[in-house]
C-alpha cells in the first residue's frame, strides 16, 4: 500500500514539529511556573519564601486567645495604632534555642523598662506550643527564671489546638518533634505590628535589630 | 502467571493512591524526608504507571497523543518536569502545608505515570537514556546538595532526614543511571529483529519499511 505507507510517512515529520514545539511550550511553562514559586529564582525553600513574605508585609498573624500563668488573654493584636510586639515561639523544656529566647527577651525586657517604663508602645510575646507539657505551672516557672514582668511580656500557649494551628499556620510556624522528645522549630523573633501584619523575621541573635526596628516602628507610629 | 492473574495486582498497583486518603499512611510516608520522596513519589508514578495498563487494556486514552508525542519526547519531558518540580525543598512543605498544592502532588505523579508508559514504549532507546540520563544527573545533584547541607531547607525535617534523604537521591540516581545504560545497550539491532517482530507500535512502524528492503 504505497499510497497509505507515503501518508503515513508525510505525517511523521508534521507529528516531530508539533512534539518539538508542544516540548517548549511545556518547557517553557515550567520554567514560568519555578519562577513564580521561587520568586524569580531567587528563594529555593520555604523559609526563605516566608521570610519574603514577612519582608513585604504579607504576612498576618490570626488573633488567638492565649492561656497562660495568670490565667486566659487575647494575643495582643490586633491593638491601638502605633504598638509593636515581638513574638516568639518556645516550649517550657526546651534546653537550648528557648532558654537562649528567653535569656534575650530578659534584655530586650529591660531596655524597653529603661525607655519607656510604665508606658511601653512595644510588648514582647512568647507563645508556647508544647501542649502537654506547657502547662500554667510550667509557664510560671519559665516567666520566674527568666523574670517576666506581665504588663510587658505576656507568656501563654493557644487556648485550643484548633487554635494554635491556626496561629502557626498564618505565620508559616512548623514544630517537628526532635525524636528526642523535644522540638524543632522555625520560630525566630517576629515582629508584629497593631493589625497583626508580621513586619519582619529576625534569627534569634540578631534581636538588637529586631527591637530597633520595632523601637523605629513604635515610634512612627506615635508620631 | 496467567494475563488475567497479573491484571488484578496491576489494577491494585493503579488504586494505590486512595490509601493515601487514609491519614496514619499518609502521616508515615510523608513523616520522613527519604519515605516522602524514596518511597511516595515513586509509588505515585508506579501507580499511574498501572494505571496506564490498566487504561491500554480498556482501550481507553492512556498517554498523550500521538501526534505531538513523537518517539515519546512530551511525555518524556512531562515526567522530567514533575519530577524537578518536586526536588524543589519548598514544594515539599507546601505539599504538607498546603492541602491544595498535596493533591497537586498527588495528581501529578500520577498523571506522569500513565503518560510516561506510554511515551517510554514510543521512545527509541537513545531519547529515553538522555531523559533519564538528565532525570539521574538532577537526582544526584539534588542528593548531594541535601546531603551536604547543614541547615534544613524544609521546615517540615531535621538535618539528619535531609542527610538521609540526599544518600538515597544519590542511590537513585545511579540506579536511574543503570537503567539509561541498559536500556541503550539491551535495544535490539535492527539487524536482530526479526521478520513480523514489533518492538513497539512505533518501531514496528519505523522499522518495518527496512525489514521490507
Amino acid at each position: 500500500m504505497p499510497a497509505a505507507r507515503s501518508s503515513a510517512a508525510a505525517a511523521r515529520p508534521r507529528a516531530l514539529v508539533a512534539t518539538l514545539l508542544a516540548a517548549l511550550a511545556l518547557l517553557m511553562g515550567f520554567v514560568a511556573l519555578v519562577g513564580q514559586l521561587t520568586r524569580g529564582f531567587e528563594y529555593w525553600t520555604f523559609e526563605a519564601l516566608r521570610r519574603d513574605e514577612a519582608a513585604g508585609a504579607r504576612l498576618l498573624a490570626r488573633p488567638v486567645e492565649l492561656s497562660g500563668p495568670y490565667g486566659a488573654a487575647p494575643t495582643p493584636w490586633p491593638g491601638s495604632p502605633g504598638q509593636v510586639f515581638l513574638v516568639d515561639f518556645i516550649y517550657t523544656r526546651c534546653p537550648t534555642v528557648c532558654s537562649a529566647l528567653g535569656a534575650e527577651y530578659t534584655r530586650m525586657q529591660r531596655a524597653l523598662r529603661e525607655r519607656f517604663g510604665t508606658d511601653s508602645p512595644i510588648r514582647l510575646v512568647s507563645i508556647a506550643f508544647d501542649r502537654a507539657h506547657d502547662t500554667p505551672a510550667a509557664l510560671r516557672d519559665y516567666g520566674i527564671t527568666h523574670r517576666q514582668e506581665p504588663d510587658l511580656w505576656q507568656i501563654g500557649t493557644p487556648v485550643d489546638a484548633a487554635a494554635q494551628d491556626a496561629l502557626l499556620r498564618s505565620l508559616g510556624v512548623v514544630a517537628v518533634p526532635d525524636g528526642m522528645g523535644g522540638f524543632v522549630h522555625n520560630g525566630a523573633i517576629h515582629l508584629i505590628d497593631s493589625s497583626g501584619t508580621v513586619q519582619g523575621i529576625y534569627d534569634l541573635e540578631r534581636w538588637p535589630q529586631a527591637l530597633e526596628r520595632a523601637m523605629a516602628l513604635a515610634g512612627a507610629g506615635r508620631s | 502467571m496467567t494475563t488475567a492473574s497479573r491484571r488484578v495486582p496491576t489494577g491494585l498497583l493503579a488504586a494505590l493512591p486512595l490509601l493515601l486518603l487514609w491519614p496514619p499512611l499518609r502521616q508515615l510516608l510523608e513523616g520522613s524526608m527519604a519515605l516522602h520522596m524514596l518511597v511516595e513519589l515513586p509509588l505515585l508514578l508506579a501507580s499511574g504507571w498501572a494505571a496506564g495498563a490498566v487504561l491500554a487494556h480498556h482501550r481507553l486514552p492512556a498517554g498523550l497523543p500521538r501526534c505531538i508525542d513523537a518517539h515519546g519526547v512530551l511525555g518524556l519531558a512531562f515526567a522530567s518536569c514533575v519530577g524537578a518540580l518536586w526536588m524543589i525543598p519548598s514544594m515539599l512543605d507546601l505539599s504538607l502545608l498546603d492541602t491544595g498544592v498535596q493533591w497537586v502532588k498527588y495528581g501529578a505523579w500520577w498523571l506522569s505515570g500513565v503518560v510516561l508508559r506510554a511515551s517510554w514504549r514510543r521512545s527509541e532507546p537513545e531519547i529515553a537514556a538522555f531523559f533519564v540520563g538528565n532525570m539521574a544527573w538532577m537526582l544526584a545533584t539534588a542528593g548531594l546538595l541535601y546531603q551536604d547541607e547543614g541547615q534544613r531547607l524544609c521546615v517540615s525535617y531535621l538535618v539528619d532526614e535531609q542527610a538521609v534523604a540526599g544518600k538515597g537521591l544519590i542511590v537513585l540516581a545511579l540506579v536511574l543511571a543503570g537503567l539509561a545504560l541498559h536500556r541503550v545497550v539491551a535495544a535490539p539491532r535492527p539487524a536482530a529483529i526479526h521478520s513480523g517482530e514489533r518492538l513497539t507500535p512505533d518501531a514496528g512502524e519505523r522499522t518495518s519499511g527496512m525489514i521490507r528492503r
